[in-house]
């Protein structure tokens, strides 16, 4: 039995979610329900929950500050949300679960699910990632949280010089010649990153433009990167390269 | 000698430079004429084609100075051999034009001199190649001679390999064409200028085609290590730039990423600016001497004339009238070119003028788009949350069984939509206007299980159905009253409405008892806090653009209200906007 913990200051929306745990999850016990960060605060240190569904726009203490005050969480956490589009992507980059409202039911239950496969709470990085990424929504001295073969990497957004397309793997290829094989598609990256000062170059290559060491005209134009590989450009991206590369 | 050219091209040059000043003291310029040709091409096999260049000039110099010692056929075929050559030098330079040139001259030469070597059609139908012209390559490829006399280079199959490999794309033939050169080559010619490399390069160019990556490579390598082993840059940089295409059908990008630097590394070295200059240049000196033989030429005869007593007075006249004609041919050319120059530089100032009123035509446009789309932006902004949770709030209904709030909420939020959706004018009656608020409000209310009230209330006879204002501009001061007044607050929340008109205006005073900016503020979520104001700022920048565009009062103040302790009692918004023009164009 999971013993779970609904913080949601929205009534109609925590009372569906303790409907919805109810018919569709019965492996979750919901043992309270607090409507802001202070109450849940209390309620996490009292009844030490195994999972926490967390809303992250409540006006009094809203998800984050609340997280904020915690010094470490030992209980698996799913946030919820019904549309942020800062603290989704803050969401996105540190690879925490999430939920939309209105709650749909499969989805629901495949996050409890994945919490019952592997009971392993969040990592601090992670949570450092998203308190980072909410201050500073475009900083690239940040990390992000990637799904690897081996498990979740957080690497420093300034680390990574390009990522190449490999079907639905992409390779990133790190400043210290390192490279992580990362699974999920180069178009997710492409989004996480989009606050960066990273572009799409062509379909398989996603570069950051601050490791662009030059623009090179010449076989239709490509660029070459600081650790010396050279990028092939396509044509309808030329435009907007030049542009970035002569704006910043 | 000629297997030594080929192996260790560096010795060679020393050697031959030394033979040339010798045969150049002997005044031998039949041989040195030659020297200096193998001089050149040798060069241009290592890539450094501005000493082949500087080397194949001098060596026409020669050629076309040099006595006919031995027998006249060497000295017109080492023109030919040159002229040759410098038709091949500008087709790596890429002009075309006088490479072209080049080639019909040493055609002209051999007719003229009857040397037997006129037909240039191989030649020809190659720079078509290069130019990217198949077809034409292909017409001259037809009607070229089918026979070759074994032993002979099959320029033919040569040229037709290559129409197949880049201008039909039918790799097979190409294969059979390129196969039969390098057998021939090697069997007939090894060690002569025709490297077996470049038809190995081409074969696995043709797998390439075939999608046969492996062979591809293999053929592309052998070639390679040809190429390299005689240090034949160019053909070097032709095989790394093959073999890179090769890795990258393959997927290898690290190693077609190498390739290509090296084949980029070889290009930069090899056709360099010194070498395009130095073309350049030589195509201008030339241009110069042929006039200034003309001039001469002419002057010869001029004098010729003038020499003949008899003929003076006739010529002084004729010389008299073929001046005045030329002049005035010359005047009327001259006229006829500045006439022409004059209103090219009419009709590009013209051309210039209507460009410019079209990008001021376009920008004028533009401006117009992007104000009518700031304005279906900003009539849009119906808040994401709100859409949201008010799903959020019809699902709980209907988890809850409770049909008729479920359906009376959805029906309220279909007729909300409908009505924001239909706000596409700039404008809409207050009544509509005041319709929207409602639905919103009763909305909010559900959702918040009545936790505020709210009133409409208006204080003169300010007409609804005649005023009109841009829509959607009270909902964001009342979300904010419920969202940061209401939220936190204990107890009853109320807002209230108050419609008046004063003098032109119509004002709209929207007051709460939340509990107040300042407090707001503290709880205000970190992240949502740039969505949250935005709505007040929109609305502020509509204003001002309203305000703009009619010349007209639009704005408001915000206030916060406290008792006579000086605790917040809530917050007054007061929103001005000049109605009597509205009413003016609502009419």
């Amino acid at each position: 039995m999971i013993n779970a913990i609904i913080v949601d200051d929205e009534p109609h929306s925590y009372k569906t979610m303790e409907a919805l745990l109810k018919r569709y999850c019965r492996e979750v016990n919901v043992v309270a329900t607090c409507t802001n960060g202070i109450e849940g605060l209390e309620a996490i240190g009292r009844l030490k929950p195994d999972l926490v569904f967390l809303d992250v726009e409540m006006t009094k203490m809203n998800g984050f500050e609340m997280l904020e005050q915690l010094h470490e969480i030992n209980f698996h956490l799913i946030f919820v949300t019904s549309y942020d589009a800062y603290a989704l992507k803050a969401i996105r980059f540190s690879a925490i679960d999430y939920l939309l409202k209105p709650v749909d039911r499969e989805e629901l239950q495949k996050a409890v699910q994945k919490v019952i496969n592997r009971m392993v709470a969040p990592l601090p990085e992670q949570l450092k990632i998203i308190l980072e990424k909410i201050q500073h929504p475009s900083a690239s001295s940040g990390k992000i949280a990637l799904p690897s073969m081996e498990g979740l990497q957080m690497i420093p957004v300034e680390a990574i010089i390009r990522c190449e397309a490999d079907d639905n793997y992409t390779t990133l290829i790190l400043k210290n010649n390192k490279k992580i094989i990362i699974s999920c598609t180069l178009k997710v990256i492409e989004e996480l990153l989009e606050d960066h000062s990273f572009l799409r170059v062509h379909r398989s290559f996603l570069v950051n433009l601050d490791e662009v060491e030059k623009y090179v005209k010449a076989d239709g134009g490509y660029l070459v990167m600081s650790d010396g590989s050279h990028i092939y450009i396509s044509k309808n991206k030329k435009e907007e390269l030049l542009k970035k590369l002569t704006h910043e | 000698m000629q297997s030594y050219t080929k192996n260790n091209p560096g010795n060679t040059l020393a050697y031959y430079n030394k033979a040339i000043d010798n045969f150049l003291i002997a005044k031998d310029t039949l041989f040195a004429a030659q020297l200096t040709a193998e001089v050149g091409y040798t060069y241009s096999t290592m890539g450094d084609y501005e000493h082949a260049f500087d080397y194949a000039r001098k060596s026409l110099d020669l050629a076309k100075k040099s006595g006919t010692d031995f027998s006249l056929s060497w000295k017109q075929y080492n023109v030919q051999a040159v002229l040759s050559d410098m038709s091949g030098l500008y087709t790596t330079a890429g002009d075309y034009e006088t490479a072209m040139n080049y080639i019909l001259e040493n055609a002209r030469y051999g007719k003229e001199n009857k040397t037997g070597w006129e037909n240039f059609d191989g030649d020809i139908a190659n720079l078509y190649c290069s130019m990217g012209r198949y077809d034409s390559a292909l017409t001259i490829a037809n009607r070229m001679d089918t026979f070759v006399p074994v032993g002979i280079f099959p320029g033919r199959s040569a040229l037709l390999g290559e129409i197949y490999l880049h201008g039909t794309y039918e790799y097979d033939k190409a294969i059979k064409e390129f196969t039969r050169v390098h057998d021939t080559v090697v069997k007939y010619m090894p060690d002569t200028i025709y490297s077996t490399a470049p038809w190995l390069i081409k074969i696995g160019q043709a797998y390439d085609g075939k999608k046969n990556y492996q062979t591809a490579l293999q053929f592309m390598k052998d070639g390679l290590k040809l190429a390299e082993e005689k240090n034949n840059r160019p053909l070097i940089m032709d095989a790394y730039k093959a073999i890179s295409t090769v890795y990258h059908h393959l997927g290898s990008n690290a190693e077609a990423y190498d390739y290509l630097l090296k084949h980029n590394t070889i290009k930069d070295s090899i056709q360099n600016k010194r070498f395009l200059l130095r073309i350049y240049n030589s195509k201008k000196d030339a241009e110069v001497e042929k006039k200034q033989a003309q001039l001469m030429l002419l002057d010869k005869d001029n004098k010729l004339k003038t020499g003949q007593l008899k003929q003076q007075a006739q010529q002084k006249n004729f010389l008299f009238i073929l001046l005045s004609a030329l002049a005035l041919t010359g005047f009327f050319v001259y006229r006829s070119i500045y006439l022409k120059r004059k209103n090219e530089r009419i009709s590009l100032e013209s051309k210039l003028t209507v460009q410019r009123l079209e990008s001021e035509k376009k920008y004028a446009e533009l401006k117009r788009q992007a104000s009518d789309l700031q304005m279906q932006a900003l009539r849009a902004q119906m808040n994401p949350h709100f859409i949201f949770n008010s799903l959020s709030s019809i699902n709980w209904f209907i988890m809850e069984n409770d049909k008729d709030t479920a359906s009376d909420y959805l029906t309220r939020f279909s007729r909300l939509m409908r009505m924001v959706l239909n706000a596409q004018k700039p404008m809409i009656p207050l009544e509509d206007e005041l319709k929207m608020l409602e639905l919103y409000l009763d909305m909010e209310r559900l959702r918040f299980e009545y936790a505020f009230d709210y009133s409409i209330t208006f204080t003169n006879a300010a007409e609804a159905g005649t005023v009109s204002i841009p829509p959607m501009l009270l909902q964001p001061f009342c979300e904010n009253a419920i969202w940061h007044g209401f939220r936190n607050k204990e107890g009853q929340g109320n807002i209230n409405i108050n419609i008046r008109t004063e003098d032109d205006m119509l004002e709209c005073i929207i007051t709460d008892n939340g509990i107040g900016r300042r407090q707001a503020a503290t709880f205000k979520i970190k992240s949502a806090k740039k969505e949250k104001s935005l709505g007040l700022e929109i609305t502020r920048e509509r204003l001002a653009l309203f305000s703009e565009e009619n010349n007209a009062v639009a704005n408001f103040e915000m206030e916060d209200l406290v008792d006579e302790n000086g605790k917040s009692t809530g917050t007054r918004v007061i929103l001005k906007i000049a109605y009597k023009k509205l009413i003016e164009e609502a009419a």
